[in-house]
């Protein structure tokens, strides 16, 4: 009981999230200096224009729409891409493309953190000598350029110089996984480099506090090497921040995945929404947005269940 | 076994950099402690004592502090072994127990992972027997439960049971020389009783040797067999422990004494402070380091610095004007 309360409790904040930011979107529809359904259907009958509108629910009051809305994007009923002509479903769009960016935020995580772990451990444990003040200072130049920039450098470089990475489009895992990986490489790296500086920063300051703190002393007076003090001792109590700013930027890489995929030509999800956006497909827009809080919020939720696993003390008090 | 000491420092100085210029923690200390010796060392806080445990162990971090002087542990010189041998002797020869059993003891790990920690990799014990030792040393060092503990974190423990877990870790290797580094200063004193009477058992039983610092004369009084008095980084009176009580001769020492509260004085009564503080140990002093606040203050006592002399064997003391006199 005690245990699951705190649980139950997160849902509940999850669900009010969810609700608020999708009903003020909702509103937001509501609010477009043109009539969505004159937008639509530019050259329609009355007749027509009603019919559609009944469908937007847009007949309705403001929180009856939001209502009858949210049902149905609960079960994956999210209207259409009006622009197509009103043959594609907004939830094919989303099973095609939305697992494509899951992809490439979980490599350029792991990526970011791959690289960011041992240095950020390294230099914590030689701060203030030359390695590290060389390896920070490298760092911090790479979070300092935005990731687009890193893109083009990137294909410019290693992909039309060099030829060792293709630039564009997007192979699935299924069809080939060679090219898959090899299709992802400059994507995830152009996105994972400020992530990694960042994440480095984060860690080299919790080590560096860790390393201060008397349990670090008694480990040492048990005989223990230094490699396994940092690696046992350290790195756990010292990686809650780290932690939480990764699954924090999740969310964050939401909007990354949107710029890169365009600059890649990768059909993803930052791609439909890009594309949405371009063609005013608002009502694909609408449910876009609201799967993009849903993962934030899930996200969140995760890095919370996390740090209890990291850290026992703050278990049930989260 | 070699009838030499166990540990001896001799001329053993600790300084540490800082923005006004070195500073001395620790100035020319000369002990021994014998095999199987209890040896108290009683200060106020700043007096250096913690810093003399740390660096006589090695374990200062070695970019900040600055040693010299000799430290010789069973007949090895230790004082320019290199971090990563002096390990093979952490856990295994010297060991030592934490003032703070809140911040100790890693809060994310196990404390049996704590525990046998130092058994699998220093004795390279396999994982059923380094359990079923941690389980008996929780034993007897009276945990209830100690399987059940095993699997807690130390913020599930009380102060008292963090502290007798911090012991247990201290003495899985079984040491020959136990550093115990304000052993009971963060607990109750009902606690203080228990655990010093536990850590004075479990060393004779192992026949241990331990050097227990405190600032509190009245927790080492009846557990060491000698006492080593430290006033600003310097040995100011060392002497067995009844001698001590009985005949000592340095003012500071009297006045730690006389700030020891009793039961038996009227209440209400304000207990003796020792007043002003510390000399600047950045600054050199000449004339006797506790020339400014002792009672019995003269001239001489400011001008020249009194050398260590031995009133009786072994029991040393500087001061020009000890009490009971002689001199």
């Amino acid at each position: 009981m005690n245990r699951a309360l705190p649980i139950l409790r997160r849902l509940g904040t999850l669900l009010a999230v969810i609700v608020l930011s999708t009903f003020f979107l909702s509103c937001l529809l509501r609010l477009l200096p043109t009539d969505l359904v004159d937008m639509i259907l530019t050259m329609g009958t009355p007749e027509e224009k009603a019919a559609l509108r009944r469908t937007l629910y847009l007949d309705r009051d403001v929180f009856t729409s939001y209502f009858m809305w949210f049902k149905d994007f609960i079960r994956g009923d999210m209207g259409l891409l009006y622009g197509t002509g009103g043959g594609e479903t907004v939830w094919s769009h989303v099973t095609r493309s939305l697992p494509i960016s899951l992809l490439i935020m979980l490599y350029t995580q792991i990526i970011a953190l791959v690289i960011a772990v041992p240095l950020g451990i390294f230099t914590a444990y030689r701060a203030g000598k030359k390695s590290d003040r060389v390896i920070s200072n490298t760092l911090f130049t790479a979070s300092s350029v935005p990731n687009f920039a890193i893109a083009f450098l990137l294909i410019i470089l290693v992909g039309v110089k060099l030829k060792w990475f293709p630039t564009l489009e997007y192979v699935g895992f299924k069809d080939d996984p060679f090219q898959h990986f090899k299709h992802l490489v400059l994507p995830c790296v152009s996105l994972g480099v400020g992530l990694a500086a960042s994440y480095t920063r984060l860690l080299r300051t919790d080590v560096i506090a860790a390393l201060k703190d008397d349990y670090v002393t008694m480990a040492a007076s048990k005989g223990l090497s230094d490699s396994r003090i940092l690696l046992t001792h350290v790195f756990r109590p010292a990686s809650v921040t780290l932690l939480t700013a990764a699954a924090l930027n999740m969310g964050a890489l939401i909007g990354g995945t949107l710029v890169i995929e365009n600059i890649f030509a990768i059909p993803g999800f930052g791609f439909e929404i890009a594309y949405a956006l371009a063609t005013k497909e608002f009502v694909a827009l609408q449910s876009f947005i609201a799967i993009t809080a849903l993962g934030y919020v899930i996200f969140n939720v995760t890095a919370d269940l996390l740090i209890g696993v990291v850290d026992p003390r703050t278990r049930g008090s989260r | 076994m070699s009838n030499n000491p166990m540990l001896s420092l001799r001329n053993f100085s600790v300084s540490f950099d800082t923005a006004r210029g070195p500073l001395y923690a620790v100035r020319n200390i000369d002990i021994d402690v014998a095999d199987g010796e209890s040896l108290g060392i009683v200060g106020e806080s700043g007096s250096g004592k913690t810093v003399l445990s740390r660096g006589a162990m090695g374990l200062l971090p070695k970019r900040a502090a600055h040693r010299s002087g000799t430290v010789i542990y069973d007949d090895h010189d230790l004082s320019q072994t290199p971090r990563k041998e002096l390990r093979e002797y952490w856990g295994t020869g010297m060991a030592m127990i934490f003032q703070d059993p809140m911040t100790a003891l890693n809060p994310v790990r196990k404390i049996g992972a704590q525990l046998t920690e130092g058994l699998r990799i220093r004795l390279q014990m396999s994982k059923t027997d380094a359990n079923a030792r941690g389980i008996e040393l929780l034993n007897r060092v009276r945990i209830p439960d100690p399987a059940a503990v095993m699997e807690k974190y130390p913020f599930q423990l009380s102060g008292g049971m963090r502290q007798r877990v911090m012991i247990a870790i201290a003495l899985a290797c079984k040491p020959r020389l136990l550093f115990a580094d304000e052993p009971t200063t963060a607990l109750d004193v009902t606690v203080q009783a228990q655990v010093m009477q536990l850590l004075s058992e479990l060393r004779h039983e192992m026949g241990m040797s331990m050097v227990i610092v405190t600032h509190d004369l009245g927790v080492v009084a009846g557990h060491t067999d000698r006492i080593a008095v430290m006033y600003a980084g310097e040995v100011v009176e060392i002497a067995p422990t009844k001698q001590l009580f009985a005949n000592m001769k340095m003012p500071y020492t009297e006045a730690l004494m006389k700030s020891i509260p009793r039961l038996d004085s009227p209440s209400g009564q304000r207990l003796p402070v020792i007043s002003g503080r510390l000399p600047d140990p950045t600054q050199p002093e000449t004339g006797c380091s506790f020339a400014s606040r002792c009672p019995y203050v003269t001239d001489k006592c400011r001008e020249a610095t009194p050398p260590l002399v031995e009133a009786t064997p072994g029991h040393s003391y500087r001061c020009w004007f000890p009490i009971g006199g002689s001199r």
